[in-house]
């Protein structure tokens, strides 16, 4: 009896393990909010850095090339194997991101995709498409990719900004290698990111349309009152892109694609008034699940507009590299002036 | 007492642990680890194939067997060592899991940078009645003989030229 006593008295018992438990229990439960609460004010300062980062990198980039970088040219060229390793048509067809690699260290990254000058070369033959950066993307959100048939697909959380599809004369832009749109270079690319041109190869030898480069002097509104780029819209279960059914054309080929859905983006105003044939184009957080969203018309899950992981804000970069955390809630179309370069709208970001 | 209640502190550690990770969000899935899902079996793997194909000619199917298989000689052996296959064994790739017989494939099926729904592996044999079918969009249908044949015979579509259709014209 007395040797049993003795070893009860050196084990914790089953109820005195319960009690230590619930009581981690419950302070995790208090702390855990704050926590998180802590964790994602410092992501957000993060996400802020990284846009101000990409604006910087951007001006670097128009000091060394006397305009910004284009938004690329058609996705299509994206996997032209004319200009695969460069530029063969006078512009360049990769997105702006792939443009200022070398303005935030990314050298390497961007000489990777001359490849061996065989057949290795381009954006996915060399793996380039597959490799993160990690300027490119909001730490609120997990590291995200597409897989789709045998290759893996990097995708970035910021876009340029294009005209609302609701403005007058818009219609559409052009995806594939073929003659652009009517109206595309003054209706669609009306943001400091525009279009670099477009090339039709069907015709021999191809025929080449080059856009206007924006240049300082271009935006007249004046930069600091003219929005570059923000965090675009992902709904946080597409974080990852795992299924080629329905086709997520908004997100693939990832970073480096041309101008297109992935890292250009529109506010969506109805300015058109209600006759317009689609909805608005919200920002719309994260955590709104798309499969209860409401816009006719379009499928739920596609994405055209901008939205944030971060609670009721999305953070943007101005063309003077000055950073903004707006409210998403702020109204549409003074946003939609605000992305366009030389509307004449008198609107600044204190209006919002 | 000691003895068992050092197990049951682990125990309850662990569980503690899986908790918080689960609450931090920790042990989301790899772009390899998708890729794999994504190409377990030979019809996956030819179908993700197949448009690879695509994406490198012009959005041109392989014209004949021959045709897609040297393109399979010639591409990367790290990628396909990524999806499960065998570089040196090309030829089991065209051999369904499920009947052991040689795979049916529409050759000459146009695509597009834009993805496509067409089918273009199919079993040959089948199992029960009913034919395995790979999609270009990274699906898979069992389908009886009527809807595969049907299927396989069908004129291909042409190539996907819009997207956003929803959008103002």
């Amino acid at each position: 009896m007395y040797r049993s006593n003795k070893k009860k008295q050196d084990a914790f018992t089953l109820v005195e393990l319960l009690v230590v438990i619930a009581i981690i229990g419950i302070l995790v439960a208090l702390l855990l909010p704050a926590v998180q609460q802590a964790r994602e004010a410092a992501r957000r300062v993060q996400c802020i850095n990284q846009l101000r980062q990409i604006g910087l990198a951007c001006h670097n980039f128009e000091s060394a090339n006397q305009a910004f970088p284009s938004a690329g040219g058609a996705v299509e060229q994206f996997l032209n194997p004319d200009d695969l390793a460069q530029p063969a048509y006078g512009y360049e067809g990769a997105s702006w991101m792939y443009q200022i690699l070398p303005y935030i260290e990314e050298s390497s990254l961007h000489e990777l995709r001359r490849g061996d000058g065989n057949q290795n070369v381009g954006f996915v033959d060399t793996g380039l498409s597959e490799f993160s950066v990690s300027s490119f993307n909001c730490p609120s959100r997990a590291d995200r990719f597409a897989t789709i048939g045998t290759e893996i697909y990097a995708l970035g959380d910021y876009a340029g900004v294009m005209a609302s599809w609701n403005d007058e004369n818009w219609d559409g832009f052009q995806w594939r290698t073929a003659a652009p749109n009517p109206n595309e270079e003054d209706a669609v690319w009306t943001g400091i990111l525009a279009k670099g041109g477009q090339v039709d190869t069907n015709q021999n030898p191809p025929r080449v349309w080059k856009f206007t480069k924006v240049r300082f002097r271009s935006i007249k509104d004046g930069s600091s009152k003219t929005m570059l780029a923000a965090e675009k819209a992902v709904e946080s279960n597409f974080y990852s892109i795992t299924s080629a059914n329905p086709w997520p054309f908004w997100e693939v080929y990832g970073y480096y694609t041309g101008a297109d859905w992935p890292h250009m983006r529109m506010f969506g105003a109805r300015t058109r008034g209600n006759a317009s044939p689609n909805d608005e184009v919200g920002i719309r957080s994260d955590a709104d699940i798309r499969s209860t969203a409401t816009r006719t018309g379009l499928r739920p899950d596609e994405e055209f507009g901008f939205g944030s992981a971060h609670p009721g804000v999305i953070v943007s970069v101005f063309g003077d590299a000055s950073t903004h955390v707006i409210s998403d809630s702020a109204d549409l179309i003074l946003l939609d002036q605000l992305g366009k370069r030389a509307d004449g709208s008198v609107v600044s970001i204190g209006d919002l | 007492m000691r003895t068992s209640s050092v197990p049951r502190m682990l125990l309850v550690l662990l569980a503690a642990a899986s908790c918080l990770f689960t609450l931090t969000g920790c042990g989301g899935e790899s772009a390899e680890s998708a890729l794999a899902r994504n190409n377990e079996t030979n019809i996956q793997r030819l179908s993700s194939l197949y448009f690879s194909f695509q994406m490198k000619n012009g959005w041109k199917g392989p014209k004949d067997e021959q045709d897609f298989k040297a393109f399979l000689n010639s591409f990367s052996p790290k990628k396909l060592e990524r999806i499960g296959i065998d570089p040196g064994k090309i030829d089991e790739l065209f051999v369904s899991g499920r009947d052991g017989q040689p795979f049916k494939i529409r050759y000459g099926v146009p695509g597009s940078a834009m993805g496509s729904t067409e089918p273009v592996i199919f079993e040959s044999a089948g199992v029960e009645g009913k034919f395995l079918v790979g999609f270009l969009d990274m699906r898979q249908e069992e389908l009886d003989s009527t809807e595969a044949d049907k299927l396989f015979d069908a004129k291909p579509g042409a190539a996907k030229a819009d997207r956003d259709s929803a959008r103002p014209n």
